[in-house]
Protein backbone atom coordinates (compact mmCIF):
# COMPACT_ATOMS: atom_id res chain seq x y z
CA UNK A 1 0.00 0.00 0.00
CA UNK A 2 2.70 2.35 1.18
CA UNK A 3 4.31 1.44 -2.49
CA UNK A 4 1.56 2.43 -4.45
CA UNK A 5 1.47 5.51 -2.49
CA UNK A 6 5.25 6.43 -3.16
CA UNK A 7 4.80 5.69 -6.94
CA UNK A 8 1.98 7.67 -7.33
CA UNK A 9 3.66 10.90 -5.82
CA UNK A 10 6.86 9.90 -8.16
CA UNK A 11 4.39 9.88 -11.32
CA UNK A 12 2.91 13.28 -10.35
CA UNK A 13 6.03 14.69 -9.53
CA UNK A 14 7.48 13.24 -12.32
CA UNK A 15 4.04 14.66 -14.54
CA UNK A 16 4.37 18.44 -12.75
CA UNK A 17 8.39 18.45 -13.70
CA UNK A 18 8.02 17.74 -17.02
CA UNK A 19 5.47 19.95 -17.83
CA UNK A 20 7.61 22.51 -16.31
CA UNK A 21 10.29 21.57 -18.88
CA UNK A 22 8.99 20.58 -22.05
CA UNK A 23 10.81 23.48 -24.48
CA UNK A 24 7.49 25.64 -25.51
CA UNK A 25 8.79 25.25 -29.17
CA UNK A 26 8.35 21.70 -29.17
CA UNK A 27 4.41 22.39 -28.70
CA UNK A 28 4.28 24.38 -31.52
CA UNK A 29 2.16 22.78 -34.39
CA UNK A 30 4.08 22.96 -38.02
CA UNK A 31 1.32 22.55 -40.57
CA UNK A 32 2.42 20.86 -44.01
CA UNK A 33 4.18 23.47 -45.87
CA UNK A 34 2.14 24.66 -48.86
CA UNK A 35 3.75 25.38 -52.54
CA UNK A 36 1.88 26.94 -54.27
CA UNK A 37 2.84 27.38 -57.84
CA UNK A 38 1.73 31.01 -60.17
CA UNK A 39 -1.25 29.90 -62.32
CA UNK A 40 -2.45 26.65 -60.50
CA UNK A 41 -4.92 24.58 -61.85
CA UNK A 42 -8.36 23.84 -60.22
CA UNK A 43 -7.76 20.54 -59.05
CA UNK A 44 -5.02 21.65 -56.88
CA UNK A 45 -7.84 23.30 -54.86
CA UNK A 46 -5.28 26.49 -55.24
CA UNK A 47 -6.24 29.57 -56.97
CA UNK A 48 -4.92 33.24 -57.58
CA UNK A 49 -5.93 36.90 -58.06
CA UNK A 50 -3.81 39.68 -59.92
CA UNK A 51 -3.70 42.52 -61.21
CA UNK A 52 -0.86 43.81 -64.05
CA UNK A 53 1.25 40.61 -64.45
CA UNK A 54 1.56 38.78 -67.60
CA UNK A 55 2.65 34.99 -67.98
CA UNK A 56 5.46 34.19 -69.23
CA UNK A 57 7.69 30.99 -69.85
CA UNK A 58 11.43 29.25 -69.15
CA UNK A 59 13.13 26.43 -68.52
CA UNK A 60 14.53 28.35 -65.65
CA UNK A 61 11.18 29.12 -63.73
CA UNK A 62 9.61 26.76 -61.23
CA UNK A 63 7.06 23.98 -63.38
CA UNK A 64 8.46 26.20 -66.68
CA UNK A 65 6.78 29.33 -66.45
CA UNK A 66 6.15 32.14 -64.00
CA UNK A 67 4.57 35.89 -63.98
CA UNK A 68 6.10 39.52 -64.21
CA UNK A 69 4.74 42.64 -63.38
CA UNK A 70 5.43 46.44 -64.44
CA UNK A 71 7.65 47.77 -61.03
CA UNK A 72 4.02 50.32 -60.42
CA UNK A 73 2.69 49.30 -56.60
CA UNK A 74 -0.56 48.74 -57.26
CA UNK A 75 0.73 45.64 -59.20
CA UNK A 76 0.31 42.07 -57.30
CA UNK A 77 -0.38 38.68 -57.52
CA UNK A 78 -2.25 36.78 -54.83
CA UNK A 79 -1.61 32.96 -54.47
CA UNK A 80 -5.00 31.65 -52.59
CA UNK A 81 -5.64 28.09 -50.56
CA UNK A 82 -8.15 26.88 -49.08
CA UNK A 83 -9.32 28.67 -45.35
CA UNK A 84 -7.13 27.09 -42.61
CA UNK A 85 -8.06 27.78 -39.13
CA UNK A 86 -4.71 29.34 -37.46
CA UNK A 87 -6.89 29.37 -33.95
CA UNK A 88 -5.45 32.13 -31.79
CA UNK A 89 -1.91 31.83 -32.02
CA UNK A 90 0.85 31.37 -34.53
CA UNK A 91 3.61 32.04 -37.08
CA UNK A 92 4.16 31.92 -40.57
CA UNK A 93 7.12 31.99 -42.68
CA UNK A 94 7.29 32.47 -46.92
CA UNK A 95 9.99 31.65 -49.42
CA UNK A 96 10.01 32.27 -52.71
CA UNK A 97 11.59 30.63 -56.00
CA UNK A 98 13.40 33.02 -57.63
CA UNK A 99 15.62 32.31 -60.75
CA UNK A 100 15.31 34.64 -63.74
CA UNK A 101 17.53 37.87 -64.84
CA UNK A 102 13.91 39.66 -65.40
CA UNK A 103 12.95 39.57 -61.71
CA UNK A 104 14.54 42.66 -60.67
CA UNK A 105 12.73 43.94 -58.66
CA UNK A 106 14.86 45.86 -55.22
CA UNK A 107 12.28 45.20 -52.79
CA UNK A 108 9.22 43.28 -53.90
CA UNK A 109 7.21 43.07 -50.93
CA UNK A 110 5.19 40.08 -49.05
CA UNK A 111 2.17 39.52 -46.95
CA UNK A 112 0.17 36.66 -45.43
CA UNK A 113 -3.59 37.08 -46.38
CA UNK A 114 -5.50 37.06 -42.98
CA UNK A 115 -9.32 37.24 -42.66
CA UNK A 116 -9.26 39.98 -45.52
CA UNK A 117 -6.01 41.75 -44.13
CA UNK A 118 -2.65 42.03 -45.39
CA UNK A 119 0.14 41.02 -43.15
CA UNK A 120 3.35 42.33 -44.15
CA UNK A 121 6.44 39.44 -43.42
CA UNK A 122 8.97 41.08 -45.42
CA UNK A 123 10.60 42.09 -49.03
CA UNK A 124 13.23 41.00 -50.97
CA UNK A 125 15.82 42.03 -53.26
CA UNK A 126 15.20 39.72 -56.33
CA UNK A 127 17.44 41.55 -58.56
CA UNK A 128 20.36 40.18 -56.64
CA UNK A 129 18.65 36.86 -55.41
CA UNK A 130 20.21 33.89 -56.48
CA UNK A 131 18.60 30.99 -57.88
CA UNK A 132 16.69 28.81 -56.26
CA UNK A 133 13.98 29.00 -52.98
CA UNK A 134 15.00 32.15 -51.10
CA UNK A 135 13.49 32.49 -47.75
CA UNK A 136 11.90 35.50 -46.87
CA UNK A 137 11.29 36.00 -43.24
CA UNK A 138 8.74 35.24 -40.52
CA UNK A 139 5.40 37.20 -39.12
CA UNK A 140 6.66 36.38 -35.35
CA UNK A 141 4.24 35.25 -33.35
CA UNK A 142 0.79 36.55 -33.55
CA UNK A 143 -1.82 35.77 -31.39
CA UNK A 144 -5.36 37.94 -30.92
CA UNK A 145 -8.46 36.98 -32.23
CA UNK A 146 -8.99 33.68 -34.50
CA UNK A 147 -7.34 34.29 -37.91
CA UNK A 148 -8.15 32.34 -41.17
CA UNK A 149 -5.20 32.22 -43.63
CA UNK A 150 -6.44 32.33 -47.17
CA UNK A 151 -2.63 32.79 -48.97
CA UNK A 152 -0.41 35.36 -49.89
CA UNK A 153 0.03 38.30 -52.05
CA UNK A 154 3.17 39.64 -53.75
CA UNK A 155 3.39 43.60 -54.42
CA UNK A 156 6.45 45.10 -56.41
CA UNK A 157 7.94 47.88 -54.79
CA UNK A 158 6.81 50.50 -56.79
CA UNK A 159 10.96 51.08 -57.42
CA UNK A 160 13.21 49.33 -60.08
CA UNK A 161 13.07 49.62 -64.31
CA UNK A 162 11.63 46.07 -65.27
CA UNK A 163 9.95 43.63 -63.97
CA UNK A 164 8.51 42.42 -60.47
CA UNK A 165 8.36 38.35 -60.44
CA UNK A 166 5.96 35.58 -59.00
CA UNK A 167 6.92 32.34 -59.53
CA UNK A 168 6.71 29.42 -56.89
CA UNK A 169 6.26 30.35 -53.42
CA UNK A 170 6.14 28.11 -50.14
CA UNK A 171 4.16 29.01 -46.93
CA UNK A 172 4.86 27.14 -43.49
CA UNK A 173 1.98 27.87 -40.77
CA UNK A 174 2.89 26.79 -37.14
CA UNK A 175 0.23 26.69 -34.55
CA UNK A 176 1.13 27.50 -31.26
CA UNK B 1 9.75 -9.48 -89.15
CA UNK B 2 11.65 -6.46 -90.53
CA UNK B 3 9.00 -4.30 -90.03
CA UNK B 4 8.53 -5.29 -86.55
CA UNK B 5 12.62 -4.68 -85.89
CA UNK B 6 11.92 -0.99 -87.43
CA UNK B 7 8.66 -0.78 -85.46
CA UNK B 8 10.70 -1.20 -82.40
CA UNK B 9 13.64 0.55 -83.45
CA UNK B 10 11.66 3.61 -83.97
CA UNK B 11 9.98 3.09 -80.66
CA UNK B 12 13.16 2.72 -78.89
CA UNK B 13 14.75 5.77 -80.59
CA UNK B 14 11.36 7.64 -79.52
CA UNK B 15 12.10 6.95 -75.94
CA UNK B 16 15.51 7.43 -75.70
CA UNK B 17 14.82 11.07 -77.58
CA UNK B 18 12.51 11.70 -75.32
CA UNK B 19 14.02 10.32 -72.17
CA UNK B 20 17.58 12.69 -73.42
CA UNK B 21 15.50 15.94 -73.53
CA UNK B 22 14.16 15.32 -70.10
CA UNK B 23 16.88 14.66 -68.72
CA UNK B 24 18.12 17.99 -70.50
CA UNK B 25 15.74 19.65 -69.50
CA UNK B 26 15.48 19.02 -65.83
CA UNK B 27 19.78 19.74 -65.93
CA UNK B 28 19.09 23.03 -67.18
CA UNK B 29 15.94 23.68 -64.98
CA UNK B 30 17.47 23.38 -61.55
CA UNK B 31 20.23 25.94 -60.45
CA UNK B 32 23.41 25.07 -60.69
CA UNK B 33 24.09 25.77 -56.76
CA UNK B 34 27.12 26.36 -54.67
CA UNK B 35 29.31 23.42 -53.86
CA UNK B 36 29.67 22.27 -50.06
CA UNK B 37 26.26 23.32 -48.66
CA UNK B 38 24.79 21.48 -45.98
CA UNK B 39 21.24 19.06 -47.32
CA UNK B 40 18.48 19.49 -45.24
CA UNK B 41 14.54 20.00 -45.63
CA UNK B 42 12.79 23.21 -46.21
CA UNK B 43 10.56 22.77 -43.51
CA UNK B 44 12.82 22.02 -40.67
CA UNK B 45 14.00 25.97 -41.28
CA UNK B 46 13.31 28.11 -38.27
CA UNK B 47 12.67 31.68 -37.18
CA UNK B 48 13.50 32.28 -33.22
CA UNK B 49 10.73 32.64 -31.67
CA UNK B 50 9.44 36.78 -31.50
CA UNK B 51 6.81 39.05 -31.18
CA UNK B 52 4.81 39.60 -34.32
CA UNK B 53 6.27 42.61 -36.50
CA UNK B 54 2.62 44.02 -36.24
CA UNK B 55 2.85 44.46 -32.46
CA UNK B 56 6.77 46.47 -32.38
CA UNK B 57 6.77 49.80 -31.36
CA UNK B 58 9.71 52.39 -31.03
CA UNK B 59 10.39 50.94 -27.35
CA UNK B 60 10.69 47.26 -28.80
CA UNK B 61 13.54 48.48 -31.01
CA UNK B 62 17.02 49.55 -29.78
CA UNK B 63 19.48 46.50 -29.35
CA UNK B 64 22.77 48.63 -29.34
CA UNK B 65 25.20 47.24 -32.42
CA UNK B 66 27.94 44.46 -31.65
CA UNK B 67 31.22 45.76 -30.74
CA UNK B 68 33.75 43.29 -33.22
CA UNK B 69 37.31 43.11 -34.27
CA UNK B 70 37.20 43.60 -38.07
CA UNK B 71 36.54 40.23 -40.53
CA UNK B 72 40.02 38.58 -41.74
CA UNK B 73 39.18 35.19 -42.61
CA UNK B 74 36.46 33.83 -45.52
CA UNK B 75 33.95 32.63 -42.69
CA UNK B 76 34.30 36.15 -40.88
CA UNK B 77 33.29 38.68 -44.03
CA UNK B 78 30.83 35.81 -44.97
CA UNK B 79 29.20 36.28 -41.79
CA UNK B 80 29.39 39.83 -41.11
CA UNK B 81 27.81 40.80 -44.81
CA UNK B 82 25.10 38.62 -43.78
CA UNK B 83 24.73 40.03 -40.49
CA UNK B 84 25.81 43.63 -41.23
CA UNK B 85 22.49 45.15 -39.35
CA UNK B 86 24.14 43.53 -36.18
CA UNK B 87 27.23 45.75 -36.35
CA UNK B 88 25.75 49.77 -36.90
CA UNK B 89 23.72 51.80 -35.19
CA UNK B 90 23.08 54.22 -37.80
CA UNK B 91 24.44 54.93 -41.28
CA UNK B 92 24.46 57.69 -44.56
CA UNK B 93 25.25 56.53 -47.69
CA UNK B 94 25.21 57.80 -51.34
CA UNK B 95 25.70 55.50 -53.80
CA UNK B 96 25.38 54.16 -58.13
CA UNK B 97 24.00 51.61 -59.46
CA UNK B 98 24.61 50.53 -62.85
CA UNK B 99 23.93 47.63 -65.23
CA UNK B 100 24.16 46.50 -68.60
CA UNK B 101 20.93 45.85 -68.83
CA UNK B 102 19.74 49.38 -67.98
CA UNK B 103 19.65 50.06 -64.33
CA UNK B 104 21.28 53.53 -63.80
CA UNK B 105 20.88 54.97 -60.70
CA UNK B 106 22.01 57.20 -57.80
CA UNK B 107 20.84 56.48 -54.07
CA UNK B 108 20.60 58.45 -51.00
CA UNK B 109 20.14 56.23 -47.60
CA UNK B 110 19.93 57.58 -44.24
CA UNK B 111 18.90 55.11 -41.58
CA UNK B 112 18.85 54.94 -37.75
CA UNK B 113 18.22 51.32 -36.80
CA UNK B 114 17.69 51.99 -33.74
CA UNK B 115 14.23 54.01 -33.95
CA UNK B 116 12.94 52.59 -37.30
CA UNK B 117 13.62 55.46 -38.75
CA UNK B 118 15.00 56.43 -42.18
CA UNK B 119 15.07 58.31 -45.65
CA UNK B 120 15.83 57.31 -49.57
CA UNK B 121 15.71 59.32 -52.62
CA UNK B 122 16.63 57.60 -55.30
CA UNK B 123 17.36 60.06 -58.56
CA UNK B 124 18.88 58.96 -62.76
CA UNK B 125 22.16 57.80 -62.24
CA UNK B 126 24.50 61.04 -61.23
CA UNK B 127 27.79 59.37 -61.16
CA UNK B 128 30.09 60.32 -58.22
CA UNK B 129 27.01 62.43 -56.19
CA UNK B 130 27.91 62.50 -52.98
CA UNK B 131 23.97 62.93 -52.38
CA UNK B 132 20.61 63.27 -54.33
CA UNK B 133 19.26 66.66 -54.66
CA UNK B 134 15.53 65.91 -53.74
CA UNK B 135 14.34 67.90 -56.37
CA UNK B 136 15.87 65.85 -59.31
CA UNK B 137 14.67 62.55 -57.26
CA UNK B 138 11.79 60.30 -58.52
CA UNK B 139 10.77 58.78 -55.34
CA UNK B 140 11.73 59.17 -51.72
CA UNK B 141 10.56 56.97 -48.97
CA UNK B 142 10.55 57.43 -45.31
CA UNK B 143 10.27 55.59 -42.10
CA UNK B 144 9.25 57.31 -39.57
CA UNK B 145 9.76 54.46 -36.18
CA UNK B 146 6.30 52.51 -37.33
CA UNK B 147 5.34 52.86 -41.18
CA UNK B 148 7.40 53.50 -44.41
CA UNK B 149 5.61 55.75 -47.00
CA UNK B 150 6.61 56.56 -50.21
CA UNK B 151 6.18 59.76 -52.18
CA UNK B 152 6.38 58.75 -55.89
CA UNK B 153 7.31 62.82 -57.39
CA UNK B 154 6.90 62.18 -60.71
CA UNK B 155 3.24 61.50 -60.44
CA UNK B 156 2.97 63.60 -57.00
CA UNK B 157 1.17 60.67 -55.32
CA UNK B 158 2.20 58.66 -52.48
CA UNK B 159 1.86 55.27 -50.57
CA UNK B 160 1.87 53.96 -47.36
CA UNK B 161 3.96 51.06 -48.00
CA UNK B 162 4.47 48.68 -45.13
CA UNK B 163 5.32 48.80 -41.62
CA UNK B 164 8.71 48.97 -39.91
CA UNK B 165 10.64 46.22 -39.80
CA UNK B 166 12.76 46.60 -35.99
CA UNK B 167 16.27 45.66 -35.89
CA UNK B 168 16.77 42.35 -33.98
CA UNK B 169 20.25 40.56 -33.46
CA UNK B 170 21.04 37.56 -35.52
CA UNK B 171 20.63 34.99 -32.32
CA UNK B 172 17.40 36.76 -31.60
CA UNK B 173 16.16 36.23 -34.93
CA UNK B 174 17.49 33.10 -36.35
CA UNK B 175 18.08 29.64 -34.18
CA UNK B 176 21.70 29.43 -33.83
CA UNK B 177 22.25 25.78 -35.63
CA UNK B 178 19.85 27.49 -38.70
CA UNK B 179 22.60 27.53 -41.92
CA UNK B 180 21.88 30.19 -43.85
CA UNK B 181 22.27 28.63 -47.12
CA UNK B 182 21.81 24.53 -47.90
CA UNK B 183 20.27 22.40 -50.25
CA UNK B 184 16.79 21.55 -49.68
CA UNK B 185 16.46 17.67 -49.76
CA UNK B 186 13.44 17.22 -50.85
CA UNK B 187 13.60 18.71 -54.48
CA UNK B 188 17.28 19.50 -53.87
CA UNK B 189 17.34 22.93 -54.48
CA UNK B 190 19.48 25.67 -52.98
CA UNK B 191 17.55 27.47 -50.02
CA UNK B 192 18.82 30.62 -48.87
CA UNK B 193 17.33 31.90 -45.30
CA UNK B 194 17.22 36.13 -45.10
CA UNK B 195 17.00 38.24 -42.17
CA UNK B 196 14.16 41.02 -41.93
CA UNK B 197 15.42 43.56 -43.46
CA UNK B 198 15.40 46.74 -40.95
CA UNK B 199 17.21 49.20 -42.52
CA UNK B 200 13.41 49.96 -43.84
CA UNK B 201 14.82 50.76 -47.57
CA UNK B 202 14.05 49.66 -50.61
CA UNK B 203 17.67 50.33 -52.59
CA UNK B 204 19.53 49.18 -48.79
CA UNK B 205 20.34 45.52 -50.26
CA UNK B 206 22.86 46.51 -52.30
CA UNK B 207 25.00 47.93 -49.70
CA UNK B 208 23.90 48.42 -46.42
CA UNK B 209 22.62 44.64 -45.52
CA UNK B 210 23.58 42.79 -48.94
CA UNK B 211 22.19 39.17 -48.12
CA UNK B 212 21.29 38.54 -51.65
CA UNK B 213 24.93 39.59 -52.88
CA UNK B 214 26.35 37.70 -50.84
CA UNK B 215 24.42 34.76 -51.23
CA UNK B 216 25.01 34.81 -54.75
CA UNK B 217 28.47 35.90 -55.09
CA UNK B 218 29.96 34.29 -52.10
CA UNK B 219 28.04 31.10 -50.38
CA UNK B 220 30.91 28.98 -52.68
CA UNK B 221 33.97 29.44 -50.57
CA UNK B 222 35.93 27.71 -53.64
CA UNK B 223 35.01 30.97 -55.90
CA UNK B 224 36.19 33.80 -54.10
CA UNK B 225 39.32 35.23 -52.86
CA UNK B 226 40.22 37.53 -50.14
CA UNK B 227 43.34 39.79 -52.12
CA UNK B 228 43.86 42.02 -48.82
CA UNK B 229 42.81 45.04 -47.34
CA UNK B 230 42.51 48.66 -48.64
CA UNK B 231 40.77 52.15 -46.85
CA UNK B 232 38.38 53.21 -49.26
CA UNK B 233 36.47 56.28 -48.46
CA UNK B 234 37.79 56.15 -44.69
CA UNK B 235 36.74 52.77 -44.13
CA UNK B 236 38.72 49.40 -43.64
CA UNK B 237 37.88 47.03 -46.65
CA UNK B 238 38.54 43.99 -47.35
CA UNK B 239 39.20 43.36 -51.03
CA UNK B 240 37.45 40.27 -52.22
CA UNK B 241 37.84 38.78 -55.97
CA UNK B 242 36.33 35.97 -57.92
CA UNK B 243 33.94 34.41 -60.34
CA UNK B 244 30.76 33.12 -60.78
CA UNK B 245 29.33 30.21 -62.07
CA UNK B 246 25.89 28.44 -63.04
CA UNK B 247 22.69 29.86 -62.78
CA UNK B 248 23.85 33.38 -60.93
CA UNK B 249 26.37 34.00 -63.82
CA UNK B 250 23.07 33.84 -66.27
CA UNK B 251 21.16 35.63 -64.18
CA UNK B 252 23.68 38.34 -63.74
CA UNK B 253 26.07 38.29 -66.67
CA UNK B 254 28.79 38.71 -64.70
CA UNK B 255 31.72 36.29 -64.87
CA UNK B 256 34.39 37.79 -62.65
CA UNK B 257 33.80 40.48 -59.78
CA UNK B 258 35.26 42.61 -57.46
CA UNK B 259 34.12 44.06 -53.77
CA UNK B 260 35.36 46.01 -51.49
CA UNK B 261 33.97 45.36 -47.84
CA UNK B 262 34.00 47.36 -44.89
CA UNK B 263 35.69 44.91 -42.72
CA UNK B 264 33.88 45.95 -39.31
CA UNK B 265 30.29 46.25 -40.50
CA UNK B 266 30.33 43.90 -43.33
CA UNK B 267 29.04 46.71 -45.37
CA UNK B 268 29.61 46.55 -49.07
CA UNK B 269 31.14 49.71 -50.94
CA UNK B 270 31.70 48.89 -54.18
CA UNK B 271 31.16 45.64 -56.30
CA UNK B 272 32.55 45.73 -59.70
CA UNK B 273 31.15 42.63 -62.05
CA UNK B 274 32.63 42.20 -65.31
CA UNK B 275 30.86 39.89 -68.31
CA UNK B 276 32.98 37.60 -70.61
CA UNK B 277 33.89 40.40 -72.68
CA UNK B 278 35.22 42.31 -70.04
CA UNK B 279 32.72 44.81 -69.77
CA UNK B 280 30.93 46.44 -66.55
CA UNK B 281 27.50 43.81 -66.15
CA UNK B 282 26.70 45.31 -62.93
CA UNK B 283 28.30 47.48 -60.76
CA UNK B 284 27.67 49.40 -57.51
CA UNK B 285 29.73 52.25 -55.97
CA UNK B 286 28.83 53.66 -52.73
CA UNK B 287 30.06 57.71 -53.08
CA UNK B 288 29.62 59.00 -49.83
CA UNK B 289 29.04 56.86 -46.33
CA UNK B 290 28.80 57.78 -42.59
CA UNK B 291 28.22 55.18 -40.27
CA UNK B 292 27.53 55.60 -37.21
CA UNK B 293 27.27 59.40 -37.26
CA UNK B 294 25.52 62.26 -36.04
CA UNK B 295 21.48 62.22 -37.41
CA UNK B 296 21.07 64.09 -40.77
CA UNK B 297 18.16 66.79 -41.43
CA UNK B 298 16.37 64.59 -43.32
CA UNK B 299 15.87 62.10 -40.67
CA UNK B 300 15.44 64.30 -37.75
CA UNK B 301 13.27 67.33 -39.19
CA UNK B 302 12.13 65.81 -42.66
CA UNK B 303 10.37 68.87 -44.56
CA UNK B 304 7.33 67.30 -45.46
CA UNK B 305 5.15 70.57 -46.04
CA UNK B 306 6.37 69.71 -49.92
CA UNK B 307 4.16 66.63 -49.97
CA UNK B 308 1.02 68.24 -48.99
CA UNK B 309 -1.13 68.48 -52.10
CA UNK B 310 0.47 64.30 -52.99
CA UNK B 311 -2.30 62.28 -53.65
CA UNK B 312 -2.63 58.94 -51.57
CA UNK B 313 -3.00 55.85 -53.44
CA UNK B 314 -4.95 53.10 -52.00
CA UNK B 315 -4.49 49.67 -52.04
Amino acid sequence: MKLKKVLCWLCTMILIIGAFCVDASALDLPLPLIIIDNDPVSSTGYSYAQKGTVQFFNSSLYNGDARKSGFNSANYYSYLHPQKNLGKAFHVSVSAYLNHNEFRDPAARYYVLLDGRDMYIGSIDQYNAPGGWNKIGDTGEVSSSTYYARGLKVRASGSGIDYTGYDAINIQYVMK
Amino acid sequence: MKKKYRVLSVVLATICILSSSIVVYAVHNAPQYPEGLPEMGLDKTTYAASPSQETTTLSDIGPVAKSAEPAQTKEEIYDRMLNSVDYYNTAEVCFDLFDNCGLGLTCQIETNLLTGESYEAVAPLSAGAKEVDSNLSDIESYADGALVTAYYNTNRTYAVSHPVVARRMCEDELDESQPRAFINSEDEMPCYVYRADSTNTTYGSNCLFPQGITFGYLSDFNLWEIEGSETYLDRDCLVISGITTGSYKTKTGVSTFTMYVDSKTGILLKLKGLAESGNIARSMTVNAISVDGPMTYSMCSPDMSKYADYTKLDY
